[in-house]
């Protein structure tokens, strides 16, 4: 029983780092990608049974996407510097996160030893369901403009 | 004076009741007994003392006829085996003698209205309870290394806690809003589309034994984590199962508490109902409306050893139940061991997330 706390814990740990390591890796994606995406937001509120998508691209920001296009195309080494910079302000963050909570979650874990459910409501509550609705309201599409990186 | 003490039949000696035999012990000339065999012999004192005490009206159960009040919560009787005077709280039930160690129960405060209607019997004794505390402590990596070596036990009791345990109907209601979220793309779009759902859920809800703590005061906490216990081993309110422990009366009425217990339900309730909606991406409840139809309230006593630790200056208590032997308490915390695994923690996701980093570059 208490092998399989510690293993819990373990196994806990791990799946935040994997976690922490895929936010990472998306992170540090974005930070990467100077092409931002050109973000399109238009919603529309249909009737359920309509299925048409309206899609109004609108280019995000200030800047112009042959702006982008051309920081893309920029100097390698300048680009690569500032990349660094972001990831590793981006793993700082992470990390420290990732540190905080875990540690925190120890400290509880020792401050209120056993506090766990007292009541086991599956086995002593039972509910005898009489009613059961779900009622569609709304539906609701937005679409996002997806830019295609031509250089790779 | 109304203090019962259960003497061996075979040599007068103090009874206890043992935990691992089930069974009430001797310890000078080693008879058992069973719970029948000593009902048989003491012609059901329990009923006997209950009906006395309902004709006689106590007015104060808190200080019983005979027992002089002492200072404001603590109260004297005289020891029926060496005569000394001993003094108690006002809420205990069931102690010993600080002279003689003559387990003693104090019957008042435990009939009339105060007669608990189901006890659980301790199952786990007291070295054992002390084995398990201690195997317990070497499974957990960041206490003290000199803890469990210099750990003093200032004292183990075994306590026996009263509860409310609540029977309750309900009916009721939740209404939710709740979302399904799908994307697709088409080319280089990419669509999000959320659905939104009203949700009801109607229903009863049949609460039972849902427990309480009905004494008032500091281990309120620590009463409430120690649950849950298995409802295999209650037994209808004897006496007799305190003879060896200590026992605290209820300091609560139905009135104090009803409210705690109609908010601790309503959220079990949410918790219930809420657990019907699944096949959704977020759920969000709105309301909940809960009636009573039927509720009834027992009072029982339930098993705890309460553990006091002294460990660098500090006091430390710890509860454990004293049927399934869950724990709940704190534990001293080696600050420095924690410091390191930190910090080692922090430059290993520093190297994950780095390195997630650089193969995408
Ligand atoms: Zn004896
Ligand atoms: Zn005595």
């Amino acid at each position: 029983m208490m092998k399989k706390s510690i293993l819990k814990r373990t196994a806990a740990v791990c799946a935040a780092a994997a976690l922490l390591t895929f936010g990472g890796l998306t992170v540090s994606a974005a930070a990467e990608d100077t092409t931002a995406p050109a973000i399109v937001t238009e919603t529309a509120d249909m009737l359920p049974t309509d299925n048409t998508v309206v899609t109004v691209p609108v280019t995000g920001g200030e800047q112009d996407d042959y702006d982008i296009v051309t920081l893309d195309t920029g100097n390698s080494s300048d680009k690569q510097e500032k990349n660094w910079g972001k990831i590793i302000l981006i793993a700082v963050i992470i990390s420290i996160i990732g540190t905080g909570l875990i540690v925190y979650f120890i400290y509880r874990g020792y401050k209120y030893n056993g506090m766990t459910e007292p009541y086991e409501f599956k086995n002593k509550a039972p509910l005898e369901l009489k009613d059961r609705e779900d009622a569609l309201i709304d539906v609701h599409v937005t679409t996002r403009r997806i830019e295609r990186n031509n250089n790779n | 004076m109304e203090t019962v003490s259960y003497k061996c039949l075979n040599c007068e000696a103090p009874l206890q009741y043992n935990a691992q035999k089930l069974k009430f012990y001797c310890d000078y000339c080693r008879s058992e007994y069973t719970e029948a065999e000593l009902r048989a012999h003491f012609g059901n004192l329990d009923q006997q003392l209950n009906q006395q005490s309902v004709s006689e009206e106590v007015t104060d159960p808190d200080v019983p006829e005979g027992f002089e009040e002492f200072a404001s919560n603590t109260v004297m009787y005289t020891c029926q085996s060496c005569g000394a005077e001993v003094i108690t709280d006002k809420t205990t039930a069931a102690t010993f003698c600080i002279y003689c160690h003559n387990p003693v129960v104090i019957s008042n405060r435990l009939t009339g209205a105060f007669r608990p209607d189901r006890v659980i019997p301790f199952q786990i004794a007291e070295q054992d309870a002390q084995d398990r505390f201690f195997a317990f402590c070497k499974t957990k990596h960041f206490l003290p290394k000199t803890f469990i070596a210099q750990a003093e036990l200032d004292k183990i009791k075994g306590v026996y806690y009263p509860y409310w345990l609540v029977d309750s109907l309900k009916d009721g209601c939740m209404y939710a809003t709740a979302k399904k979220i799908r994307t697709w793309r088409t080319g280089d779009v990419e669509h999000t589309e959320t659905k939104t759902f009203r949700v009801k859920r109607a229903g009863k809800i049949d609460f039972h034994d849902f427990p309480h703590p009905a004494l008032n005061g500091e281990h309120s906490k620590a009463l409430k984590y120690v649950n849950p216990y298995d409802d295999k081993d209650f037994r209808p309110f004897t006496m007799a199962y305190l003879s060896g422990f200590l026992a605290e009366k209820r300091n609560t009425e139905r009135t104090d508490v009803q409210a705690d217990v109609d908010k601790e339900l309503k959220e079990y309730a949410t918790r219930i109902y809420r657990d019907t909606i699944t096949d959704y991406d977020t759920v969000e409840v709105n309301s909940v409306e809960l009636r009573t139809l039927n509720e009834k309230w027992n009072y029982a006593l339930m098993p705890v050893w309460m553990m006091n630790f002294q460990y660098e200056g500090r006091d430390y208590l710890y509860a454990m139940n004293g049927q399934t032997g869950k724990n709940y308490g704190e534990l001293p915390l080696a600050k420095g061991k924690l410091a390191a695994f930190g910090v080692i923690l922090f430059v290993a996701l520093f190297l994950l997330s780095m390195l997630g980093g650089y193969f995408l570059l």
